[in-house]
């Protein structure tokens, strides 16, 4: 008896260690591929970052139409479909928004040490034609507050994102 | 000897040993196969996450230089070039074909990029991330050699096997490409995606 309740004890922590580890990168999962879509997607793009200090770095991404023969990116759109977005990583209160929604879940923080950092390869050169490259490399520190406000150890995912910038 | 002594018997000792058996062992069989199942889910999951960027980081890499690096490499047995990073870090198929492809810096810092790509802490062994160029247009006798070429790896071949054939010659500013990772020896532990790279 003693033996079957120590394997279930032992059961129950394993399953409740295995719930925590999927819940933490299921959540670096889902803002990994909610940034790649941001910055993947076959639409035309330019990058610019706005704002790179120590309160916060934001990055904007204009939508644009290559025009035949001309090297540039037009973000006149008549349609006006073509409206900027921002990726903006809080560095006072950690948090990873995108058009200013935060990217995870109430209970999720990102904590000390988490950083989102955009990387040009190189530096910002013409390849070919159009488009300049470069890296965004998100290092996030998550943490899971549970319901009764504990706080439960802290685990660390990298995710490394490419994009390419038309100008 | 007195027949009312408290205690179990060796029988009865035995039966709880069994039936406890009984029961532990599946249990504990369900469990780490449950570990082992949700452990290849993620990483199929950050598998196919590097598999995405990298289709979306082929065209930043110079078309040109591919293109004619394909036709110097590719055989009448072989009709492809395979880019692949090798255990020391350098990437080749004739040695290193990001700097030896590349004139362009920039294109060598992208391309060695695309092999040590990071998705939620999972990163592929050198090796393991793979490239394969093909003409756009494969007739029908191309399309039978590839798929018997056992130098390709099956994965790759069945995605051969989904490219139309073209009785069309070879389009200059089109080619086709296989991403192939490989996170897990396991059968089946393998991703692949194929797409087009076009000279725009």
């Amino acid at each position: 008896m003693v033996t079957l309740m120590s394997v279930l004890t032992m059961t129950v922590r394993a399953k409740m260690q295995f719930d925590y580890e999927n819940r933490m990168i299921n959540e670096s999962y889902l803002i990994s591929e909610q940034l790649k879509f941001a910055v993947q997607n076959s639409l035309q793009k330019e990058f610019t970052i706005i704002q790179d200090d120590a309160d916060a770095f934001v990055l904007q991404i204009d939508y644009c139409d290559v025009i035949a023969g001309v090297l540039e990116c037009s973000k006149t759109d008549p349609n006006d479909s073509f409206v900027p977005h921002l990726i903006t990583f809080d560095k006072i209160n950690n948090d990873i928004m995108f058009d200013g929604e935060v990217l995870h879940s109430d209970n999720i923080h990102l904590i000390e040490g988490t950083s989102l950092t955009f990387t040009w390869n190189g530096a910002p050169a013409v390849i070919g034609n159009t488009y300049f490259t470069g890296e965004l490399t998100m290092v996030m520190n998550v943490q899971i507050e549970t319901t009764n406000g504990g706080l439960l150890d802290p685990a660390s995912y990298t995710t490394i994102l490419m994009f390419s910038n038309y100008t | 000897m007195r027949n009312d002594e408290k205690g179990f018997s060796i029988v009865e000792l035995l039966s709880i040993i069994v039936i406890t058996s009984v029961i532990i062992i599946p249990l504990m069989t369900t469990f780490v196969n449950f570990f082992e199942i949700n452990d290849r889910m993620h990483n199929r999951r950050n598998a196919v996450g590097i598999a995405d960027v990298l289709t979306n980081s082929v065209e930043r890499l110079d078309y040109t230089e591919i293109y004619t690096q394909m036709h110097t490499e590719r055989t009448v047995d072989h009709l492809y070039m395979m880019m692949t990073m090798d255990d020391n870090g350098t990437v080749e198929t004739a040695d290193d074909h990001c700097s030896m492809t590349f004139t362009n810096t920039t294109a060598t810092d992208v391309c060695e990029l695309m092999f040590t790509m990071e998705y939620n802490n999972m990163s592929i062994p050198a090796g393991d991330i793979q490239f394969y160029f093909f003409d756009y247009n494969l007739s029908s006798d191309e399309h039978a050699t590839l798929q018997s070429d056992a130098t390709l790896p099956e994965d790759v071949r069945d995605a051969v096997a989904g490219m139309p054939t073209s009785a069309g010659n070879d389009v200059a500013s089109i080619m086709r490409y296989v991403v192939y990772v490989i996170y897990s020896n396991d059968p089946h532990g393998s991703v692949v995606l194929d797409g087009v790279f076009i000279n725009d």
